[in-house]
């Protein structure tokens, strides 16, 4: 070829190779020792498993015979990852929560005990949970402690500064109770009934042939929703006051979802699992019950009354109550409560006014009687906003204007007014429709 | 506190490491060409002299020549903006070298140089006041012009000491004392002094004149123990003539001194001294004369 | 290795060039792990391994490791240690595991460690290279966890862990609380520092004097 390939290699070149040569040895040494050496310092499962009991459970005795039973290992928040046993009849479920920070996760060792209490859990690993430390120490030894799992567990982040990794490990908690309601050679060890699933049948056979696809769940009002009392110009009752009276507690409050449709029923269960009785409402309005609560007159006065409306705003269910609606001419003026379903803000009550125009309800004002934001809140004047916004919405365009402005913040304040001022327009709309 | 649990280890899993080794090697070879790509797109084309000049010069980085750094004075050198007398470190060698690589001159006193204090007062000379403040000779001097009786004696606060790099500076007996091994002729004590009394002399001088003031006779006897009088013995001495009285201060020539110190037996007030103590020959009344 | 180079070196890492309290290197873990006592020497002895190990092998290759790479092989040498000495730690002292979390990788990018390597390792024999990073890492131990006592007897009540009174001003256990002990450790120390460099300096000189002057005069009887 020509004489430039004759020419002594240019020392550029020679110091360049060996610059990449020199980095490339260094990092492919280092690399092959710690390979090395995570080999020998490998820490096994059963390692971890020893290292966590020794924290929560020490007298611990892994019971070798048992082989578990891991068909079923995708629950709704979590995943099941393996089942161990003590001989003392104790089921310790690795069990991984999902809806951690950064979308990560928590895996946790929980140990159930054989009379279906929850003895207590540790951590084997998290994925991108750089804030755990920041749940307390004690945390594994006090959270969710005691908690049957067929009991409703509720979020508990006593002490912990980070609310999405609490959550994580929230929802692995309640992956190792849902493990143990659904398997079988697990439920009837520790002598579990699925009493929702009980309550659910008896709120089904009430419904019907035509709600046999809805699917039965806890609905997750919280405990101190508030409504407006019949009285406007008295103070707002709690809700749970109006159901769940002290002589005749409530049992479950149940909500039927179905795939196509954004609505849900509800159904209040009394009694226990020897006899369950159950008032349902239909998506209609209709309030159907069964035997026995033709003796609660009042009580199912007061459920007619307050009749709760489910709606699916962001793919959750949310809550309203319509508590009357007075008619003016053309427009209709709505009182109705948007229920707290978390620990805040609070409960909203919302005076709405709907027109019929074009055959479709519009709203033309929504004004906070009660607001339910927790007042020095950040986004407190965002959450204010959105009653504004509403202004001309129908049905339809109610969830896009929630959209909308929900990526601007106050989200679970938009969703407690979103759900209200939905059920309003879709009752309205249904008694439009049926030609009032 | 700490549970030892020995149960670590697992079989020799070969995938494992392999993989990690080719991700290693695959990964730092693209990294290490990426550097040297991009190193060769953005080099700064410099002066390949401004790094040999570098190379040649003390490295004390003092900055005394007034540029940051010896890396800023090869630049400024290169550039032909600097002196070389400028630093007065860079032994002789190198300086011919230097001048080699840039084709300058060297000029001037190709000898290096030591700092010595031109005062031997201290407890010896009278105070004006007493100070009691803040800070070294630098504050000092803004009082009046120090505390001490003679307008250009030293302080003995010390701003020279804090100014020198190479703590070649201390101070005894009321005054300062550069010892001659430790200097390197950086030239921060001489800025720093609020007297200007420190001054360079050669390296292979053995005596300097420890004293700066312009008055004579009666004026200094009654201010300064130490003090020159301006007697002119030491120029009467002198077979060489290489000291001679200028505005009342013996000022010495370097080059026509022949290291006799018929001048320094001579000076009735001892004020002419030695440079380097070990020339201090071991008599008792010399011994008056010792650093 | 010569014993004055050596007691030089020491003196540098321990006093004179303290990492935490001189360079102020190192904060983020100086300020974020003070707040137990315990924390700060885990910390500190994970830090000596790193600093002394990765010295050893830089000083060992340093005319190997040519200029424009420096960076990149410094950084995998010194995250290879840290590596190791976290696989350790999480192997054998799990609940120091769970206590340091995070920092223990963030020892990858200390400033100290990247500093001695840069600054001293890359030109010097091995052995003193060696005794630097030991000398580094003491000094920042002590200092740390000096700092640590401070901070956890006065923010917590508490010292290694041991509830001592019940008394405690939280402002301590605070970020804020830290750098306000952080800022006051640093000008104790070099307020002390400069006196006592002071006075030594003074003391040598004065005794350098006083031993010529006795020279001679021993020299004068004799003749």
């Amino acid at each position: 070829m020509s004489e430039k390939t004759k020419k002594p290699a240019n020392p550029a070149l020679i110091a360049a190779v060996k610059a990449v040569a020199v980095l490339v040895c260094i990092c492919v040494v280092c690399v092959a020792l710690l390979a090395v050496l995570n080999e020998v310092l490998y820490i096994s499962d059963d390692e971890r498993l020893a290292r966590a009991m020794s924290k929560i459970y020490p007298d611990y005795e892994l019971d070798t015979e048992f082989s578990a039973d891991l068909n079923n290992t995708n629950a709704p928040d979590g995943q099941i990852k393996n089942v161990y046993r003590s001989r003392d009849g104790a089921y310790i479920i690795e069990a991984l929560g999902k809806g951690g920070y950064q979308n990560g996760s928590v895996t946790l060792y929980v140990v159930v005990k054989s009379d279906a209490t929850i003895f207590g859990w540790a951590v084997k690993e998290n994925d991108k949970q750089s804030y755990i430390d920041r749940v307390p120490a004690t945390a594994g030894k006090t959270w969710y402690v005691g908690r049957r799992v067929d009991e409703d567990l509720q979020l508990d982040m006593t002490g912990a500064t980070v609310a999405m990794t609490s959550t994580a490990i929230y929802n692995a908690v309640k992956t190792a109770a849902w493990y143990c309601l659904n398997t079988e050679s697990v439920k009837n060890e520790l002598g579990l009934i699925d009493k929702v699933a009980l309550a659910t049948d008896v709120v089904k056979q009430l419904l019907g042939e035509e709600y046999a696809d809805y699917k039965f769940s806890t609905a997750n009002i919280h405990q101190n929703a508030t409504v407006a009392a019949d009285d406007p110009a008295e103070q707002p009752v709690k809700f749970m006051d109006l159901i769940s009276p002290a002589d005749y507690p409530l049992a479950y409050l149940l909500v039927g979802e179905k795939a196509d449709s954004d609505n849900g029923i509800m159904a209040y269960v009394y009694g226990n699992e020897d006899a369950y009785e159950a008032v349902a409402v239909k998506e209609n309005g209709t309030v159907v019950s069964t035997s026995g609560m033709e003796e609660k007159a009042e009580l199912l006065q007061s459920i007619t009354d307050h009749r709760v409306i489910a709606v699916k705003i962001g793919n959750q269910m949310r809550y309203a109550v319509i508590h009357s609606y007075v008619e003016d001419g053309d427009n209709v003026k709505y009182t109705v409560s948007g229920l707290k379903f978390a620990s805040y803000p609070n409960s909203y009550i919302l005076e709405v006014v709907v027109k019929g125009v074009d055959s479709k309800g519009t709203v033309q004002s929504v004004t906070a009687t009660v607001s339910g934001f927790v007042s020095g809140m950040p986004s407190e004047s965002n959450a204010n906003v959105l009653l504004t916004q509403l202004n001309g919405a129908t049905a339809d365009t109610v969830l896009e204007l929630y959209t909308s402005h929900k990526a601007s913040g106050a989200t679970n304040s938009s969703d407690i007014i979103a759900a209200a001022v939905l059920a309003v327009l879709n009752d309205f709309d249904a008694k439009l429709a049926s030609g009032n | 506190m700490t549970n030892l649990i020995l149960a670590v280890g697992r079989e020799f899993q070969w995938t494992t490491v392999l993989v990690a080794l080719a991700i290693a090697f695959g990964f730092s070879l693209v990294l290490g060409i990426l550097i040297l790509l991009i190193n060769k797109f953005t080099q700064v084309k410099e002066d390949p002299r401004i790094k040999e000049v570098e190379k040649c010069l003390a490295g004390a980085n003092c900055g005394a020549c007034g540029y940051p750094g010896c890396a800023g004075f090869a630049k400024a050198l290169v550039e032909g903006k600097a002196n070389l007398d400028s630093c007065g470190q860079t032994p002789t060698d190198k300086r011919i070298e230097i001048s080699n690589i840039l084709g300058i001159e060297v000029s001037g006193n190709a000898e290096p140089t030591i700092a010595v204090v031109g005062c031997s007062g201290g407890v010896k000379c009278q105070d004006k006041y007493e100070y009691q403040g803040y800070g070294d000779c630098v504050s000092q001097n803004l009082l009046a012009g120090g505390r001490k009786a003679c307008e250009v004696g030293c302080m003995g606060a010390g701003s020279c000491v804090d100014a020198c790099p190479y703590h070649a500076i201390e101070c005894r007996e009321g005054y300062a004392h550069v010892d001659p091994e430790l200097c390197r002729s950086c030239g921060l004590c001489i800025q720093t002094c609020p007297k200007s009394l420190i001054k360079r002399v050669p390296v292979s001088a053995k005596v300097y004149v420890a004293c700066s003031t312009q008055c004579r006779g009666k004026d200094v006897m009654s201010k300064c123990q130490a003090g020159c009088i301006a007697c002119g013995k030491c120029e009467r001495n002198c077979p060489v003539g290489a000291i001679h009285l200028v505005n009342n201060v013996p000022i010495i020539d370097y080059s026509k001194c022949i290291h006799c110190y018929k001048c320094l037996e001579g000076c009735p007030r001892h004020c002419i001294k030695y440079v380097y103590p070990e020339d201090v020959p071991n008599s008792s009344e010399t011994a008056e004369q010792a650093k | 290795m010569k014993l004055q180079r050596f007691k030089e070196i020491a003196l540098d890492g321990t006093v004179r060039q303290n990492p935490t309290l001189r360079l102020v290197l190192g904060t983020c873990p100086t300020l974020a792990l003070t707040t137990a006592a315990m924390d700060c020497l885990g910390m500190g002895a994970a830090v000596i391994f790193v600093l002394v190990f990765s010295n050893l092998i830089i000083s060992l290759l340093r005319n190997v490791i040519p200029d424009k790479v420096r960076i990149p092989c410094f950084i995998v040498i010194i995250a290879t240690f840290v590596t190791v000495v976290s696989m350790f730690i999480e192997a054998f002292l799990p609940s120091l595991y769970e206590s340091l979390g995070m920092y223990l990788a963030l020892i990858v990018v200390n400033c100290i460690i990247l500093g001695r390597a840069e600054s001293f390792a890359s030109h010097n024999p091995v052995l003193d290279s060696v005794c630097d990073g030991l000398f580094m890492g003491i000094g920042f131990t002590l200092s740390i966890t000096l700092m640590g006592i401070v901070r956890e007897v006065l923010g917590k009540g508490t010292l290694f862990g041991a509830t001592l009174w019940n008394f405690k001003i939280e402002f301590f256990a605070k970020p804020a609380g830290a750098f306000l002990t952080y800022a006051l450790f640093i000008a104790i120390f070099n307020v002390c520092y400069n006196a006592v460099e002071r006075k030594l300096k003074h003391k040598a000189g004065e005794q350098k004097h006083k031993a010529e002057v006795a020279a001679e005069n021993t020299a004068a009887k004799e003749a």
